[in-house]
């Protein structure tokens, strides 16, 4: 039967992932991982290379709003980053 | 991301800053870059089920069924576990993004809150809302509709017009127009929107009648405020009030048009009866009435109803079954309206549009 609390709906008990996908999540993670950090270099090194020259973007990167083109290029940038680790995850295109 | 439709735009459109815009965007990012798994999951789920009529009659036992069979699906647990990720952080991390940006826009939703021709009447403070709409995180968002006190804004402008735009590119907006429009008369005098949440219906309803004066319900007070701000930033003069739809307090005959789009989901079946019995008793007679809402289960295989049917149970949904269950034409029929039409649009049958007429 279903639940007759309408607040049940709040928190549902969903199967998801189980003690066979931890390996998979571990591989998932790690890629992840490494693609956090090669953003994370590449953003630093172009903040500091910019500073070098006398240019502070930090706040123009807050304000910064994309044009179409750009955003369809980060719309590319990341599925492909999401796909990469889902994937990992789901155990597509690994054989 | 696609942008906001042209002519939507006021200085209430939120401009995220960097995390927010791009934490919003990865969202989007997140559901598409999970086709992949979602789809092997499909696959494997129709090689479970080569054939959906032999699955329980029994929702819940279909449901504990199909569990148990998908369980050996590595691709289908990814799924399962890529859509609570989204169910649960989708609000909070709009809510994020709202809270980099509030500064800038305290002014401007001061603003629109008190100047324009819109009012908002809030619920007398001893009126309770109804047992199936307190307590419940509607779409699992967090603390629910009215929590964040300016959820509201949060919803309608980021989760709706930022998100959800961009998952279905001008869909969400051009459905509602497509409706709004859908009644038979040319024109609207007085129009009633029941379920009027942030507004956006409620604003297809005024660009298709520009002439006709609106009047909104809604349960959620937080999602009125949001209305009221858009109806003020357009000019438009809504009535907004803070009642049930199957309890509005209007005088008989106070309509030429009722209205609900996507609101008959959120309701359990005593309630929808009472909504349509209460859309036939406030207008005038020889006035319409148009209802949209999600597919019946009754044109879905036993398949397809158990993917909706889990969709509701893990996205918030608590009264989808009960209102998709409803044959809701004969809903309207008994409800006393005459000329009744049923007809679910678009591929899926989504939205399901019910109108009919009250008899002169």
């Amino acid at each position: 039967m279903i639940d007759a609390d309408p607040k049940s709906y709040n928190h549902p008990e969903r199967r998801t992932l189980t003690e066979a996908d931890s390996g998979h999540l571990a591989a998932g993670l790690i890629a992840l991982t490494r693609e956090v950090w090669v953003l994370a270099d590449r953003m630093a090194v172009t903040e500091e290379v910019l500073a070098r020259r006398g240019i502070d973007i930090r706040a123009e990167i807050d304000a910064f709003q994309p044009d179409a083109e750009f955003q369809a290029r980060l719309n590319a940038m990341g599925q492909r980053l999401v796909a990469q680790v889902v994937n990992a995850v789901g155990g597509i295109g690994a054989d | 991301m696609t942008r906001q439709p042209e002519g939507m735009n006021t200085s209430l459109t939120p401009v995220l800053k960097q995390r927010g815009r791009a934490s919003v965007d990865f969202l989007v990012h997140f559901g598409r870059g999970s086709q992949a798994v979602c789809a092997q999951g499909d696959r494997e789920i129709a090689a479970a089920v080569p054939d959906p009529s032999s699955l329980p009659d029994d929702l819940d036992e279909r449901g504990r069924w199909m569990e148990d069979a998908m369980a050996a699906s590595r691709p289908w647990r990814v799924s399962q576990a890529v859509g609570e990720w989204h169910s649960t952080m989708h609000g909070l991390i709009a809510r994020e993004a709202f809270e980099e940006i509030l500064p800038d826009l305290q002014p401007v939703i001061a603003h629109f809150q008190t100047n324009g021709p819109a009012t908002l009447e809030p619920a007398a403070p001893d009126e309770a809302a109804p047992f199936y709409w307190q307590g419940v995180n509607f779409h699992r968002t967090a603390g629910g509709w009215d929590d964040h006190p300016l959820q509201g804004y949060i919803h309608g402008e980021i989760v709706h017009r930022r998100l959800v735009e961009a998952m279905f590119p001008g869909g969400i907006f051009l459905q509602r127009r497509a409706i709004a429009g859908m009644p038979p008369r040319d024109d609207y005098a007085r129009i009633l929107d029941m379920g009027a949440s942030t507004g956006h219906f409620t604003a297809a309803l005024q660009e298709t009648y520009p002439s006709a004066q609106i009047t909104g319900v809604d349960l959620s007070l937080r999602a009125l405020e949001h209305a009221q701000r858009v109806a003020n930033a357009h000019g438009w003069g809504w009535r907004l009030y803070q009642r049930p739809a199957e309890r509005t307090g209007f005088a008989e005959a106070s309509f030429d048009l009722v209205a609900s789009y996507i609101l008959l989901h959120e309701l359990p079946a005593e309630a929808i009866r009472a909504v349509f019995a209460e859309a036939f008793r406030v207008l005038e007679p020889g006035g319409d009435m148009i209802m949209s809402d999600v597919t019946r289960y009754a044109d879905m295989d036993k398949l397809g109803v158990w993917r909706a049917d889990s969709g509701a149970r893990y996205g918030g949904e608590p009264h989808w079954r009960e209102s998709a269950s409803l044959d809701l034409a004969e809903v309207a029929r008994q409800a006393g309206f005459v000329d009744v039409n049923a007809v679910g649009l678009g591929p899926r049958a989504y939205p399901y549009v019910v109108q009919g007429r009250k008899p002169l």
